[in-house]
């Protein structure tokens, strides 16, 4: 096992793609880091990494299945559980090594952080997120372990960051409609300007009234949806970006800050509220879940698998 | 050259990531339509069912499928060695070069008509057009004429690259890059139209691209009634030109290419 890490962490050092996909980190992190100094922390930077990350996984993991030497390596007396672990820490390594420098230089721009929050739910945030990267990893390593085609493995694993994205926004577009809404009703009047006569519409004052909104979901459906969004690695994410512009007093969707006003010079509170903060620790258990249960059935379903 | 598009039109054929291409291509508009038709009911509003159509070949899934499959299929030919053993049956490395060409058109076109045509459920599940019917097909060619303008983008990137496995995560990463690019620019753009800065040359470059770039114009071309380009009818000037100039690159790397 120790001489499968060995020669893997060499074959991983020697490789281009490898360094390619550090230097994409360090640029997109920079990026990242110095947008949200000045004005807001924006998801897109995330899926640049993953999408690197699911590149050099493929190329590196997809080559030894490609090539056929998972094979040799059974015939020089290794076992596929063996295998797999080695591409799995390898794999995690690369992940770890590629958040930790993103993580890093991000904190180094935006350490102003660390004075205005809690230290706790800095934490808890960076853990999930670490976990969140390393979920990534291991499903794009497992797939890449699983499909035969190198080609196939890199169109598999970009699609697959990408529908995993994608359906983290399109969940949490269900998960976080309000049951009611406000509606005002409106009085009709004729004006007559520089546009000619029309009929303009202004909403009466005091008619406010709260109506039921008929895309918020809720029994069964609400829960599946809910776990569903849990278990989205990029949910995660998503919430975070969320939860952090909720933070400074920006609207997710109306990115407009004040004129001259920055989240450092806001001056807001973050003090998060007693349900954030579990929503936190909730988020950690699921990805460790999710951690296990890929981990798992990646293991089962390649000591399975016919090499060729 | 006509045995060559013959030999690759059939492969083409029995080929199934083409097929699973075409079913990709039927994504977008179906679930353009059913979402409107969802939301139509939901709210009891009207929305008109130009959307699918405007969409049909615009999408992320299509740009996508397309990239994997030319890439896929013209790739095949150099992991196969089957490109050498063309040239070794006496064909020129310029028909060879236009043959896959062609091929990548067909599959380009092909997938455009099945968005199309599956976009033809909205119509009686949505309400009548707004856009008038001319100006509808009119920028459904437009968006025809940029689809090809990336069809032979991918398919000379592949020639040009030579190796499967490159040219297909090149062409990935690449189309996603040009999908990002149009939400850029159209910012940029408005800033600029805004606040009087056209004349300055970063404001130039930056209309340049959002004229020129296939996916700039497919992104202008699937948007509202009230936003339709005022120079639409350049959009496919500007497509043919791509196509040649980047068809010329194509033939001149690929005779320059060293085979392997």
């Amino acid at each position: 096992m120790s001489n499968l890490l060995r020669a893997g962490v060499r074959r991983y050092i020697r490789n281009i793609v490898f360094w390619l996909a550090l230097v994409t980190t360090c640029v997109v992190a920079v990026i990242s880091a110095v947008n949200a100094r000045e004005s807001y922390y924006d998801d897109f930077y995330c899926m640049v990494v993953f999408i690197s990350l699911a590149v050099a996984i493929s190329w590196l993991v997809g080559r030894e299945n490609d090539e056929g030497i998972f094979r040799n390596k059974v015939v020089a007396g290794y076992n596929k559980g063996q295998i797999y672990l080695s591409e799995l820490i390898l794999g995690i390594g690369t992940c770890l090594v590629m958040f930790l420098l993103f993580a890093g230089i991000f904190t180094a721009f935006n350490s102003y952080v660390f004075a205005k929050a809690s230290v706790v739910v800095c934490l808890g945030i960076f853990a999930d997120a670490l976990l969140v990267n390393v979920c990534f990893g291991v499903i794009l390593i497992t797939v890449s372990c699983l499909v035969s085609k190198r080609a196939i493995v890199a169109i598999v694993n970009i699609i697959l960051v990408l529908a995993l994205i994608f359906a983290s926004y399109s969940v949490q577009g269900i998960v976080e409609q309000d049951e009611y809404y406000t509606e005002w009703d409106y009085e009709e009047t004729v004006v007559t300007d520089e546009f000619g006569t029309h009929v303009s519409s202004t909403p009466i004052e005091g008619s406010e009234h709260q109506v039921k909104n008929p895309e918020y979901i809720d029994g069964p459906v609400r829960t599946v949806a809910e776990t569903l969004y849990n278990i989205l690695p990029y949910g995660h994410i998503t919430e975070y970006c969320y939860l952090t512009n909720d933070w400074f007093g920006y609207e997710y969707f109306d990115l407009l800050p004040e004129e001259n006003v920055t989240w450092e010079t806001s001056g807001k509170d973050l003090t998060l509220s007693k349900e954030a903060i579990l929503d936190i620790y909730e988020n950690l258990i699921w990805s460790v879940a999710l951690n296990v249960a890929v981990c798992a059935l990646g293991f089962i379903c390649f000591r399975k698998k016919e090499l060729r | 050259m006509n045995r060559l598009l013959t030999g690759n039109l059939i492969r083409l054929r029995k080929n199934i990531v083409f097929w699973l291409s075409i079913v990709c291509a039927m994504v977008g508009p179906l679930y353009t339509v059913l979402n409107n038709w969802y939301y139509k009911n939901l709210w009891d509003m009207c929305i008109h069912a130009d959307a699918a159509f405007l969409l049909s070949g615009t999408d992320y899934f299509f740009v996508i499928a397309l990239a994997v499959v030319i890439s896929l299929f013209v790739g095949t030919e150099f992991s196969d060695n089957t490109i050498r053993n063309k040239l070794i049956a006496g064909h020129s490395r310029a028909s060879v070069f236009l043959s896959n060409l062609m091929v990548s058109i067909v599959v380009a076109i092909a997938m455009y008509l099945t968005s199309a045509v599956v976009s033809c459920i909205g119509m009686p599940l949505l309400d009548r057009f707004e856009l008038p019917l001319d100006k509808l097909i009119m920028q459904m060619a437009c968006a025809v004429v940029s689809v090809l303008a990336i069809a032979v983008f991918f398919c000379t990137v592949t020639m040009a690259i030579g190796n499967r496995v490159i040219s297909v995560v090149f062409s990935m990463l690449s189309v996603i890059g040009m999908q990002l690019i149009p939400p850029v620019l159209w910012s940029n753009v408005d800033y600029y139209t805004e606040n009087g800065l056209l004349n300055t040359f970063r404001a130039k470059i930056d209309v340049l691209l959002y004229d020129w770039l296939p996916t700039c114009q497919m992104y202008r071309l699937n948007s509202v009634v009230e936003d339709i380009p005022k120079n639409i009818h350049l959009f496919p000037v500007y497509s043919a030109i791509l196509i040649l100039v980047i068809g010329t690159i194509g033939i001149i790397l690929f005779k320059k290419k060293n085979l392997k």
